[in-house]
């Protein structure tokens, strides 16, 4: 029978006592650790996928919502850019790009998109074919290592793709069936969750938009790029009548004065918008900090009334038992070991209500995956533990202390006769 | 053996107890009567060592206990001294055996189940060591207060009214059972009371007036 089995024995006599300080505990614990592994997830997840680019250009509109959408494929486009206009950025001779990945958005198969590129993006993403090979042909396509394990897609199958960014049966392009002709290895980045082909195979699909379905015919059409496109950025610049989406960048030097200066000069004197990710992401954290930033004071405030739970309801109990208390003084326990006691029965509340909130966080993040990856085909990994558990579980032994402090201080000054004779 | 001499005892006001010799040896009862507010449970709670006296002197088994530091103390009253409460009290979230291992464990004598669950045998009890305590009988609950007083094998059994609240057949025997018990560890018995009705069943008895 030692004290921690003692401890342990006087907290379960008392089971909705234990229920209440154990739901208050783990509730306050839980929120802060879920509340620190969304926002480490989500910056984790940001700053993988930046990719080393240091500028986007695409349609006017909010660059927040290009940077979403170009980098994490997360919003809907700002619109088209003409190739037209987009050229000088296009030029594989620019002084100041080191490449420059153009993007054409606008389909998807199963919520996956569809995106038209060339074969920089690979190099982008430090991504290498893993099955198959990579698209050549207009209506060939190469899949992400997600895209492949969620929708079975393989090699050789061929399907046809809808419409904008959700999956919806009535946006299908019936003309026009694309063909798996590799995989990617898997990347950990963004680019896992995407079907890349060649930008001609976009405007192939979208030049049918319009068109009457009657007489519609896959054989007779003719559409207007009837010879065959190669994945060049040349090829690009053949079209300057067509559209792209965005134009992901990567300077030569991005601390270069003119590099830096660059987003502001296209915005000011284009027609086109530049954005750098870094400082788009950036507002993003801080943004999105202020609402995390209020849950945080409220899960610090159920902390404190955890404490206070914890502190009622041993100095309660106290009251309850302060003739077993001078009881085991009579039977030779010393001062120190009452009070070690109490702070033990602190400590062990402390410790029970710190797992469960560690399980629930952990559950919570699982969930809140589970939502993230279906919305955005986001990866969340929920069973991560990390130094964040160790700072909470130094913070858990402290509010199990510091509440058991006074009821252990009262313990220690337990006067046997006095009590025992109900004075 | 358990002697004091020239005890006295002042309360902060004027209220001053000096108590008669006492001496019990091993093996003996000796029975204190007195009526209230005359200083038996001041005796008492000196002789337990549940604090400390003033002057005079308490040995107890060669050990002069009104000389102990109170850490002291508290090791000596945990082994050496068994105390029968008027009202038994006990650990209420814990079962009767595991009431009695608590204290063993406290007077660190070393845990012996077996001889806690032999002296609940010898109690007639042993059928209730895994009871909760708060689904015993009164008389059950004085029976481990018995055994809770006896398991460290102590060379002092103080008990407080053991039969104040009990009818004549039970009166005697909680006595018998506290004389056996004593016999048995040898220990010296000494019953603090106002219950006259122990005086015919005890010869070596003092009166504190």
């Amino acid at each position: 029978m030692s004290l921690l089995k003692l401890a342990w024995k006087n907290i379960i006599a008392n089971p909705w006592t234990l229920v209440l300080n154990l739901i208050l505990f783990a509730l306050g614990i839980g929120l802060i650790n879920f509340l620190l592994l969304f926002n480490d997830q989500v910056k984790e997840k940001f700053e993988s996928n930046l990719a080393q680019i240091d500028m986007v250009i695409g349609a006017k509109g909010s660059p927040l919502q290009m940077i979403l959408c170009s980098m994490y494929h997360v919003d809907n486009p700002t619109g088209n850019i003409k190739i037209e206009e987009a050229k000088p950025f296009l030029n594989p001779k620019h002084p100041l790009i080191k490449m420059a990945v153009p993007l054409s958005l606008g389909d998807n198969y199963r919520s996956y998109r569809i995106v038209g590129t060339t074969y920089d993006i690979l190099d982008l993403y430090n991504a290498k074919v893993g099955q198959g090979n990579k698209w050549l042909h207009d209506e060939e396509v190469t899949i992400g290592a997600i895209v492949a394990s969620k929708t079975g897609l393989k090699i050789g199958d061929k399907f046809v793709s809808s419409h904008g960014f959700e999956e919806d049966e009535d946006l299908a392009h019936d003309h026009s069936a694309l063909k798996v002709v590799g995989v990617l290895e898997p990347t950990g980045s963004v680019i896992d969750q995407l079907i890349l082909t060649n930008t001609a195979t976009i405007w192939n699909v979208h030049a049918h938009e319009g068109e009457s379905h009657d007489h519609h015919d896959h054989e007779e059409h003719s559409h207007d790029h009837d010879h065959n496109h190669d994945n060049s950025v040349e090829d690009l610049l053949n079209h300057p009548e067509e559209e792209i989406t965005n134009i992901l960048i990567r300077f030569k030097n991005k601390k270069n004065f003119q590099s830096l200066s660059m987003p502001r000069n296209i915005n000011e004197n284009t027609d086109l918008m530049a954005a750098s990710p870094a400082y788009q992401i950036n507002n993003l954290n801080a943004n999105i900090g202020v609402g995390t930033n209020a849950l945080r004071y409220l899960a610090l405030l159920i902390a404190f009334v955890s404490g206070l739970s914890i502190f009622i309801s041993l100095f309660k109990s106290l009251q309850e038992r302060k003739y077993e208390l001078a009881l085991m003084r009579v039977n030779g326990a010393s001062p120190g070991q009452l009070a070690w006691l109490i702070l033990l029965e602190g400590l062990v509340l402390a410790i029970l209500g710190f797992v469960l909130g560690i399980i629930v966080s952990h559950l919570a993040s699982a969930l809140m995956g589970q939502a993230m990856s279906d919305a955005y085909q986001y990866d969340f990994s929920a069973w991560k533990f990390g130094r964040n558990e160790a700072k909470l579980l130094i913070a858990s032994l402290l509010i199990g202390i510091v509440a058991a402090l006074i009821p252990a201080f009262k313990a220690f000054k337990t006067d046997i006769s006095k009590t025992l004779s109900g004075k | 053996m358990v002697q004091t001499h020239k005890l006295t005892y002042q309360y902060d006001g004027n209220n001053q107890f000096s108590f008669p010799d006492l001496s019990c040896a091993s093996g003996e009862i000796l029975l204190i009567l007195g009526k209230s507010g005359i200083g038996k449970s001041t005796l008492l709670n000196l002789l337990g060592g549940l604090m400390p006296s003033r002057s005079g002197e308490i040995l107890i088994d060669d050990t002069k206990i009104s000389d102990l530091s109170l850490s002291k103390l508290d090791k000596f009253r945990g082994s050496n001294i068994g105390i029968v409460f008027q009202k038994p009290h006990f650990i209420s979230s814990i079962s009767v055996i595991e009431n009695l291992l608590l204290t063993q464990k406290l007077a660190k004598v070393g845990v012996d189940k077996n001889v806690c669950l032999q002296i609940l045998e010898d109690l007639g009890i042993a059928k209730k060591a895994n009871a909760k305590i708060s689904n015993l009988s009164e008389g059950e609950k004085q029976r481990v207060s018995i055994a809770r007083a006896i398991v460290n094998k102590p060379k002092l059994i103080l008990a407080d009214e053991p039969t104040s609240a009990l009818d004549d057949e039970n009166c005697q025997k909680v006595v018998d059972l506290l004389n056996q018990q004593a016999k048995k560890i040898g220990a010296a018995l000494m019953i603090v009371t106002h219950d006259k009705r122990l005086k015919d069943i005890i010869d070596n008895q003092i009166i504190l007036s």
